[in-house]
């Protein structure tokens, strides 16, 4: 297990420290202690009902919009705590969140990605236009998608709309991008691609994934952590929890003696 | 007939006769009952144009007369014609009288369904909900009553208007209040119904809970929320008794909001037992019934144009 | 809760395997032991023959562990131990190949006159012998102090075989007629020495499959 860093340090993105999570009664997540380098991809990994889709959700506060949730303990995203010294809104500007089932709205390709932006409160058409190509190639989807910009974004098969809900991140121009399971729902050649997507987007975010999917982890992450029961089991590089890991539990888990 | 002496032939002829009572027995029993209702509804409407065609094929009147000539003077006898049909009056009361309702209503309806449904969602279904489905259940005359006997004189009271409360203004607020529940109902399941994905990526994207209503929840409900207003509008426009209590039954165009005026409606429901049956005021008045029919049907195609589409966006 | 079950039995099937194997190589040993010190022909050539069944059982095992990875993706302990296993059974095949080798040579030598072996012989093969022996063990075990013990053990094989070498060539010296046979007995020294440098490379595989040791 890694040491917790000084929150000074600068490759750090976010510390987490003591973290408890309750669901009414419930404790959800126990003691959670781990840091989120800049630039890396970190992957989560664990049984179902673990904790890690939890605690994915408490790094952009998107738990806040469950009814009965309790947080204790902090959580610094570049040394400010991001429960008491930030608003909600103006984190998941900064921390973005892409979901399992691909989500675009019942709109067109462009109002997708330019709907970021334009909460933001921009308007002025040229530099939406700009905002939105510039998305959609950092998302690697401009070439399939730029002569139906204004047709609907429901159209597109469900690789491509995962990485126009990618491009909707992007145009944000965020520094943290959350995927819970970005590629359960999709065939093995969209996976790739996405996965291909992620590798080129850690060089100007910092990713944190949560997967099922145990190739997936040690082919993308740099970092992997393991949760079992709202515990976190093990924290270690990809390639040493996956080689050889120092927690049984760990070892029986990704051998598939438990599941 | 064959002659075999084993047990089974009895009991074979016995299922088959079984096999035939259970399977098509209810199947044609079900068949019948649906082409029933659909020959049903296919005898209404033929019988109504039969009926309602009269006017122009009996008694030579032209359909611009009917629609647009505000001279309603039919002969009430079974020998006489020659009478003006002209239901202009009565058209533009309906339509005007609806429109105002909608107008009334449509914000209130649309505000308080996002109310009950993503503002305050628990109090929304505890409270909200049951209120407005007992609003579903008063019955016409009620509202009639009340209009009659609280909002026309409150009218009169308010503005003195020359011809007392009756009035295009009472009817409209006696319609809105009896549709305010079908649109809100109809707009609210729309809301709910939104997939909870789309709330999911609006707010992982940093926006407000009002950007996330505004921006993508009422716009993904819209064909629902149309749907509830078109609903609510067909309902207004076939309201006979509660509005025949309040419009004042004038024949003659509203000066203003506060005249009164008649509808299709109250017309065909005050004078048509009183006519003589194949007589050119009756006849007329069955036409008056057709164009209702019409509208009805022409409304119900709107409906379906806007699911229709709603379907093939997300196809 | 156990899951994989057909993958689990699949790996006790891949240890199997490769016991079976250790105990043909063990006897290979033993027998070419008995050859070499009497000079015996017809245990030669049971070893010779005796050759390509290990060859065999060699490549079936490397064909399934190619197989196992492509199937089931082993990680962590199961991939240290197939990987490791892959590289294990080629040095065994070695091990194996050098006993024929040396049979081939007692043949060689039962034609001719015979001669005196270097006397290192003895307890070079002694101390080979309880190389692989241990090592195979610590294979079984996982017993790490016993393996990094093989490969200290390797020193004394080394400097047995330098005098053995010494020897040879001063009998040489002594009675040049007898070159033919000397030649053979340069060679089965060598082979007696690789013998033990082979089982060094297995035991060396042995912290890697316990504790993930890799030391380069």
């Amino acid at each position: 297990m890694t040491d917790i860093h000084a929150k000074e340090q600068t490759n750090i993105k976010f510390t987490v420290e003591s973290l408890n999570l309750f669901y009414g009664d419930f404790q959800a997540l126990n003691d959670i202690n781990l840091t989120i380098e800049k630039n890396e991809i970190t992957a989560l990994i664990g049984p179902s009902g673990c904790g890690k889709s939890t605690f994915l959700k408490t790094l952009n506060r998107m738990n806040d919009l469950e009814p009965n949730v309790t947080i204790n303990g902090n959580i610094y995203l570049d040394s400010v705590d991001v429960n008491k010294d930030m608003d909600a809104i103006e984190l998941r500007k900064r921390v973005s969140m892409v979901f399992q089932q691909p989500n675009p709205f019942p709109k067109s390709v462009y109002d997708n990605v330019a709907y970021g932006p334009r909460i933001n409160g921009i308007r002025k058409k040229t530099q939406l236009d700009e905002i939105v190509e510039r998305s959609l190639k950092q998302a690697a989807i401009w070439d399939e998608v730029k002569d139906r910009l204004h047709k609907s974004a429901l159209g597109l098969s469900g690789g491509q709309q995962q990485r126009l809900c990618i491009a909707r991140t992007l145009a944000l121009e965020p520094e943290v991008i959350l995927m819970d399971e970005p590629t359960s729902a999709l065939d093995p050649i969209s996976t790739m691609k996405i996965e291909d997507l992620a590798s080129e987007l850690k060089k100007n975010y910092t990713i944190v994934i949560v997967t099922h999917n145990m190739q997936q982890a040690s082919r993308i992450s740099d970092k992997t952590a393991f949760f079992l029961l709202g515990n976190l089991v093990e924290f270690d590089t990809t390639i040493t929890l996956f080689s050889q890991p120092s927690d049984k539990r760990t070892e029986e888990y990704i051998t598939g003696r438990f599941g | 007939m064959s002659t075999h002496k084993t047990g089974t032939l009895p009991s074979a002829k016995q299922s088959a006769f079984q096999k035939f009572k259970n399977e098509y027995f209810w199947r044609y029993l079900i068949i019948t009952c649906g082409l029933f209702i659909i020959l049903l509804t296919l005898g209404i409407g033929f019988f109504l144009v039969v009926k309602g065609s009269g006017t122009f094929t009996e008694f030579h009147h032209s359909v611009w007369e009917f629609l647009f000539s505000s001279d309603w003077s039919p002969m009430d006898s079974t020998t006489e014609s020659g009478g003006g049909v002209g239901a202009a009056i009565y058209i533009f009361g309906s339509i005007s009288t609806c429109t105002l309702a909608l107008l009334f209503v449509a914000p209130f309806s649309i505000t308080s369904a996002i109310l009950m449904t993503e503002i305050a969602p628990n109090s929304g279904t505890k409270i909200f909900q049951p209120a407005i489905e007992i609003f579903v259940g008063i019955p016409s005359v009620v509202y009639g009553w009340i209009g009659l006997t609280v909002l026309v004189p409150f009218i009169k009271h308010l503005f003195h208007p020359k011809m007392g409360g009756y009035s295009v203004l009472a009817a409209s607020i006696v319609l809105a209040v009896m549709i305010f529940p079908t649109i809100t109902t109809v707009a609210a399941d729309a809301i709910r119904s939104v997939s909870s994905d789309y709330r999911k990526a609006a707010y992982g994207m940093g926006s407000t809970r009002w950007q996330v209503i505004y921006k993508v929840i009422i716009p993904a409900a819209t064909p629902g929320i149309l749907t509830g207003v078109i609903l609510g509008l067909a309902r207004a426009f076939g309201e006979a008794l509660a509005v025949a209590m309040v419009i004042g039954k004038t024949r003659a165009f509203p000066a203003n909001i506060l005249s009164p005026t008649n509808n299709l409606t109250a017309a065909i429901a005050s004078d048509m037992g009183n006519s003589a049956t194949g007589g050119e005021q009756n006849m007329a008045l069955w036409t008056m019934a057709l164009l209702l029919f019409i509208i009805s049907i022409f409304f119900i195609f709107l409906i379906h144009i806007i699911s229709g589409k709603e379907k093939k966006k997300h196809a | 809760m156990s899951t994989r079950i057909q993958y689990m039995k699949e790996l006790e099937k891949l240890n199997h395997d490769v016991l079976e194997m250790s105990t043909e190589i063990t006897e290979a040993i033993e027998v070419m032991s008995l050859a070499l010190e009497s000079c015996d022909t017809k245990l030669s050539m049971q070893l010779i023959e005796g050759d390509d069944v290990i060859d065999h059982m060699e490549r079936s095992i490397e064909k399934y562990c190619i197989d196992l990875v492509v199937k089931e993706a082993p990680i962590a302990s199961d991939w240290r131990r197939i990987a490791s296993i892959m590289r294990i059974v080629s040095d065994l095949e070695r091990i194996a190949d050098h006993c024929s080798d040396i049979a081939g040579y007692v043949l060689k030598l039962s034609k001719g006159k015979p001669v005196i072996p270097p006397f290192q012989f003895g307890e070079m093969i002694q101390i080979m012998k309880s190389m692989v022996t241990d090592t195979i063990t610590s294979f079984i075990t996982l017993d790490i102090p016993m393996a990094l013990d093989v490969v200290e053990r390797d020193e004394f094989v080394d400097q047995l075989f330098t005098a053995a070498m010494d020897e040879i060539c001063d009998k040489v010296k002594e009675s040049p007629l007898d070159i033919d046979q000397y030649a053979s007995y340069i060679l089965i020294n060598k082979y007696i020495e690789r013998m033990a440098d082979h089982a060094v490379n297995v035991a060396k595989w042995i912290p890697y499959i316990a504790s993930g040791e890799y030391k380069i």
